[in-house]
């Protein structure tokens, strides 16, 4: 049995590393919407996350723990510099700044040769990531969750999320709280970035451009942006289904479009609201399951 | 200092050349209900969007007790004390009652965000008196029995007990009520006077936005009378009722 497990783990460990990592940046970007900001500069986190603990591992020879931290903090402290111009700005223009931000991040590293090799990128990056460190980092991220959606500070979050005029007037600081939230993430997408850096191999501009952003906003959408596990459940799924939709390249994204479709449509809050909606049936009748699911969405 | 008696000088307020308000001032004595009337679009609502922040005022003075409140966020304006309920019923739709009231009582949180990470036990402490407060309050308003319905199942009347509770939980100087009695029947709008002569006894001064006449004679110390962003008349409920220049703007020129 034991022998079993080992197997299995060995065989697909590639893909329980990039599920736990996903599920990392799913977390950075579940912060993020829980204020409603639609973030798409997780690419540019990341490739800042990645390219910097890269040279200080393989340029300066540092060891991996203070590299990953320097990484996380690269994305913070870029999240902390477009944040206070970008946050003022609402929806589609938020998210439209966001890419241009991933974008300038992109198009650098694209021509800065001498620190990130150019279109070439960085080839035979020490293979420091270790399963533990994701799973750590994946522990301390949802306890750091949960305890925040049960504290005053949850509560403010979730009033900016429904209503940021009410919670202004009842003493929300509300551009502090968004401009916090979009630094945790940067810190996160960041940190997540030096681990995927020294899980690869390689590194190049091509990875943390537009798809790496979007995709990341799925898994929390996908999962249920009101569920503490929908981060998780999201970025689970995203990673394994291409891995079970092996046999056709074609089908594969456009099957993936296609569910990522189903759940907006019908399932708003994400997967996760399926248990939600089977609760409240169970206590008063399928009549009220009608108005459960419609929430307006900006 | 915790008398909250709000000033008001000459404040205005344009919209791209259109004015809203204009040089208007009047007093919200301490401890009294004033009442803020007029026809619709007369600058009301404006007028208390002024006084909370949400708009930056064009010109003019807003004091409460020895503060400024001219030109300050709204936030820190909520953290001296002024409160407020909204014309267009804004709850948190899918939350508890409870849950909404709980959001009044944030500037009562002391504990940082190491302590909270820390579950340190004072945090629990805080929470837990912060929930004793709003169901107390939740039974002063009579909407105990709703305190765990999420607040969009509710009806009308009861989701303004909950906005005014919400309001009452962060523990104002000020409390500025706009239009609480709009789509009220006659028994809800009999309670919510009651309510708010209750909320003056516990010394909390109201500025009051509303129609019902009413129910403006009936708790209202002072009343000031808008019209077209302007100040046509001031006094009490009496004086108002016989005042020429309300009545012209209220029903028309008699010769007209």
């Amino acid at each position: 049995m034991n022998a079993a497990v080992a197997q299995f783990i060995a065989s697909y460990s590639n893909i329980i590393d990039l599920c736990l990592l996903n599920s990392l940046i799913a977390y950075g970007l579940f912060l993020a919407l829980s204020a409603n900001m639609f973030s798409l500069a997780t690419g540019g986190f990341m490739a800042l996350g990645a390219y910097s603990s890269v040279y200080l591992t393989m340029e300066l020879g540092l060891p991996f723990a203070p590299a990953v931290l320097a990484g996380a903090i690269c994305g913070a402290a870029a999240a902390a510099l477009i944040g206070a111009p970008v946050l003022r700005l609402r929806g589609d223009y938020f998210m439209l700044a966001t890419f241009g931000f991933t974008e300038v991040v992109r198009v650098i590293a694209l021509n800065w040769d001498s620190f990130t090799g150019g279109a070439l990128g960085i080839v035979s990056i020490p293979r420091y990531t270790q399963t533990w460190h994701l799973v750590l980092a994946l522990i301390v991220m949802v306890y750091v969750v949960h305890t925040l959606r049960g504290s005053y500070f949850g509560r403010a979050i979730a009033a900016i999320k429904q209503d940021d005029v009410v919670a202004q007037t009842m003493g929300v600081n509300v551009f502090a709280y968004r401009l916090s939230l979009f630094v945790a993430s940067g810190f996160i997408c960041g940190m997540a970035g030096a681990f995927a850096a020294h899980l690869n191999y390689f590194i190049g501009p091509g990875d943390f451009g537009l798809v790496r952003s979007v995709d990341a906003l799925t898994y929390p959408i996908l999962g249920g942006v009101n569920a503490l596990a929908g981060p998780v459940v999201g970025a689970v799924f995203t990673t394994i289904l291409p891995e079970a939709l092996r046999f056709s390249n074609q089908l594969r994204e456009i099957l993936m479009g296609a569910l990522v479709v189903a759940v907006v449509l019908y399932l708003p809050d994400g997967a996760l609201s399926v248990l939600k909606l089977r609760r409240r049936s169970g206590k008063s009748g399928s009549g009220k399951v009608a108005t459960a699911t419609p929430r307006t969405k900006q | 200092m915790t008398d909250g008696e709000l000033k008001v000088w000459q404040i205005a307020k344009h919209f791209q050349g259109i004015v809203a308000v204009d040089s208007v001032s009047f007093c919200a004595k301490a401890g009294h209900v004033t009442g803020l009337i007029g026809p619709n679009g007369s600058g009301k609502t404006t007028t208390m969007n002024m006084i909370t922040g949400l708009y930056p005022i064009d010109a003019g003075r807003i004091m409460l007790d020895d503060e400024n409140l001219t030109g300050v966020e709204p936030h820190r304006i909520a953290a001296l004390g002024v409160a407020r309920t909204f014309q267009n019923i804004r709850l948190l739709a899918d939350q508890t009652v409870l849950a909404n009231v709980m959001l009044g009582t944030h500037r009562s949180h002391r504990k940082g965000l190491p302590s909270v990470f820390a579950r340190l036990p004072g945090v629990a402490a805080e929470e837990r008196a912060a929930q004793a407060r709003c169901r107390t309050l939740l039974e002063e308003l009579r909407i105990d029995r709703l305190a765990d319905s999420a607040a969009g199942d509710l009806s009308y009347g009861d989701r303004r007990r909950v906005e005014i509770a919400r309001a009452l939980a962060s523990q104002p100087r000020l409390l500025l009520l706009d239009e609480p009695a709009a789509g009220m029947n006659h028994a809800e709008k009999g309670r919510l006077g009651d309510l708010i002569l209750q909320i003056r006894q516990s010394g909390i001064t109201v500025l009051l936005i509303e129609h019902d006449i009413d129910l403006v004679s009936k708790v209202c110390d002072h009343i000031v009378v808008l019209n077209f962003g302007r100040e046509i008349a001031e006094g009490t409920p009496a004086e108002i009722r016989q005042s020429p220049a309300v009545i012209e703007a209220y029903l028309g020129r008699e010769d007209a």
